[in-house]
């Protein structure tokens, strides 16, 4: 059974739209992520599914009931804030059972949830303290706290990790994934990174302009994006966009690259070939993930393209390499001991068979 | 050259040494006309109004030493008692009224209205007024003959009443309403300041919970703006002990002594009738007055300071 459905959603401020046509149906024990860069609409419509915003058109229903005029307490949802949003002059058990106490739910049973929730969630030892005293972890344990406290039919998490510090983030992070595998709960997570939101989420909604521009799988989202946007927004370091033409030589077909020196037209696999033919233009967007670019070890290979390195980035488990072909600036993944100099050239081998297309006008994918 | 160094680097060195000598003295020595000022001026002329108020002091401060003498007489004296009293009366109604008044005016302009600045001018706009302006704006809105009730008359009212400036156990309250209408905005702005202090996803997060909007006030956000009533109260309590110029503005301390205050007793006494001891005696006891009124809100909130950083 399907937990929220929102259904062709709209909102707009006076007459400028923020979301349009936003389309999700999320199943019961989900960890669904809106994932999108700032002012993409992610936080207004995770307000909206609260009841913090009003709903221009559309509808969104929680465990099948309409829940649209309703007020954010007869939602059955509990949220996460970025800021933590916890009640300063209360202890953390004051805050935990604040929620409980509203819904007069009788004492007894209040401290007994209280407790469960602190064991959950390893805060016992801080229940008598005030927020004040609390630690930025701390205060996101107990946020979370007050959100599990209520056992609402979904849960809400508004950017809850990125007021942490990074070491702090990494850890909640794994946390909240074992919370919710253990759990089971239903949960709307916004953020703005993406690597929480692959990480994190079974489904991952990449939201773009006020629209969803790709909702799915994690692996699918990096593998298959639908369209430059998605390609670029995920994953870390970002797809290179090369700009080429496309071209067919002595019966082959491929794309015209070129680091600066002779130009190489790179064949492409038949399955992409034909879609790029059948969509019949002749200039393209390339995209290809660093790690899909590699420096060749061979002396000899016909196709491999000859490029400037720039410059060389090591991170540790990777080195980066940054170079430029067909006039842009393009990252390679390497491993470290096959990294190339610096101010060096090294002929780069591309893996065009894991290769994208898109519309250069249109920025639509193609092949 | 080689033998001219070792002269020259010792110079430096001792210039140095005493540029470093200079820069740890310095910022005391700035210090010192601030600090001699305050010890002199404040701790100083405390110190002998402490010691006249024991003394046979006079039209001229003497120091025949009279023991508790001068206390033992102000403690007869009916004008002192009204004053006290007075002064509690006050002090508690200007004190409440302007919580009140502008914690509600704080709570109204952070509802994201309109005109917000224009609102928060308008209500902070006589505290820029001095004491006496407004003392004296007072006296002619509440006269009878000329101000509210003589309006309120000619529109047809002629039963209409209002009067207290001249009743003597009414008169004290029309030096509340003064001293409120001048005070209220400037308490407004620090609960506002307080308000906005506050994160507005706390809100969102009790509504969530299930609060409705008077209980997340009751429950939540006034709790939290402890520290603005602290400093709200400290700030008012000083303010009415030493009230002097408005009353004097307003009803001159009348009619007749109904409406003095401590400081008008000790005014009078000390300078107009020539019994510096005696006033000097009734300075002193204001001086504890606020000493006791504040020190307990002071330890407590230190005490509450300390809680939350040893933890």
């Amino acid at each position: 059974m399907s937990v929220l459905t929102i259904r062709k959603i709209n909102k707009t401020y006076g007459n400028e739209a923020v979301l349009h046509d936003i389309n999700i149906d999320m199943q019961d024990g989900e960890f669904l992520i809106l994932v999108g860069p700032s002012g993409c609409g992610k936080t207004t419509l995770l307000n909206m599914i609260a009841g913090l915003e009003s709903v221009t058109g559309g509808e969104i229903a929680i465990d099948g009931r309409r829940i649209n005029g309703l007020g954010p307490r007869d939602r059955n949802i509990a949220m996460v804030f970025q800021s933590y949003a916890l009640y300063p002059n209360m202890t953390v058990r004051g805050n935990i059972s604040f929620g409980l106490e509203m819904r007069k739910v009788p004492r007894p049973r209040r401290s007994e949830i209280v407790n469960r929730v602190a064991k959950t969630l390893q805060i016992e030892h801080l229940l008598d303290r005030k927020p004040a005293a609390l630690s930025g972890g701390q205060r996101q344990r107990v946020a979370i706290g007050r959100a599990l406290a209520r056992e609402p039919s979904l849960f809400l998490f508004d950017e809850p990790l990125s007021a942490l510090d990074a070491k702090l983030r990494d850890e909640m992070r794994t946390e909240l994934k074992i919370l919710h595998q253990r759990l089971k709960t239903s949960m709307v997570y916004v953020t703005h990174d993406q690597i929480e939101a692959m990480t994190l989420g079974d489904r991952i909604a990449v939201m773009y302009g006020g629209r969803v521009q790709q909702l799915g799988a994690p692996q699918d989202i990096y593998d298959n994006p639908t369209n430059r946007f998605v390609a670029g927004f995920i994953g870390s370091p970002a797809m290179n966009f090369i700009p080429c033409e496309l071209a067919e030589e002595n019966g082959a077909f491929g794309v015209r690259l070129s680091g600066g020196e002779e130009t190489r037209l790179l064949p492409l696999p038949d399955a992409i070939a034909d879609k790029l033919k059948s969509w019949g233009r002749g200039k393209a967007v390339l995209g290809v993930r660093p790690e899909h670019v590699t420096p060749s070890t061979a002396e000899q290979q016909t196709e491999a393209v000859s490029c400037p390195v720039n410059v060389v980035e090591p991170t540790g488990p990777n080195t980066y390499v940054f170079s430029k072909v067909n006039d842009v600036e393009i990252i390679v993944r390497c491993t470290p001991g096959h990294a190339p100099e610096a101010g060096s050239r090294a002929k780069l081998e591309f893996d065009l068979s894991k290769a994208l297309f898109f519309d250069p006008e249109t920025d639509d994918r193609v092949a | 050259m080689a033998a001219n160094s070792p002269a020259a680097s010792a110079g430096t060195y001792r210039s140095s040494r005493w540029r470093e000598h200079l820069d740890t003295v310095l910022p005391k020595l700035t210090l010192v006309p601030t600090g001699a000022a305050a010890l002199i001026f404040l701790y100083g002329f405390i110190a002998w109004t402490i010691w006249l108020s024991f003394t046979k002091s006079t039209l001229l401060p003497n120091n025949r030493f009279a023991g508790l003498a001068q206390y033992r007489f102000l403690f007869k004296l009916d004008t002192w008692w009204v004053s006290v009293t007075n002064l509690v009366i006050f002090g508690v109604l200007y004190i409440v009224i302007c919580l009140a008044i502008g914690l509600f005016l704080a709570i109204l302009i952070d509802q994201k209205i309109r005109a917000e600045n224009l609102l928060r001018t308008i209500y902070l706009y006589p505290l820029a007024l001095s004491l006496v302006v407004t003392g004296v704006a007072w006296k002619w809105i509440l006269n009878p003959d000329l101000g509210l009730q003589s309006v309120v008359r000619s529109l047809g009212f002629t039963h209409f009443t209002f009067d207290w400036l001249v009743q003597p156990h009414m008169a004290i309250y029309t030096i509340v309403i003064a001293a409120v209408w001048q005070a209220s905005g400037f308490v407004m702005a620090l609960f506002l300041a307080g308000l906005r202090g506050i994160d507005g996803a706390i809100i969102k997060a009790a509504q969530i919970d299930g609060a409705s909007l008077p209980r997340i006030y009751l429950r939540i956000i006034i709790p939290s703006l402890r520290p603005v009533f602290f400093s709200a109260v400290i700030l008012l309590v000083s303010m009415a002990i030493k009230s002097f110029d408005l009353i004097i503005a307003l009803t001159g301390g009348g009619p007749g002594y109904a409406t003095w205050l401590p400081a008008i007793f000790m005014y009078n006494y000390g300078f107009n009738r020539g019994q510096i001891g005696l006033g000097t005696a009734a300075a002193v006891l204001m001086m504890l007055a606020v000493a006791l009124a504040l020190l307990p809100l002071i330890l407590s909130e230190l005490k509450e300071k300390r809680r939350a950083s040893t933890r």
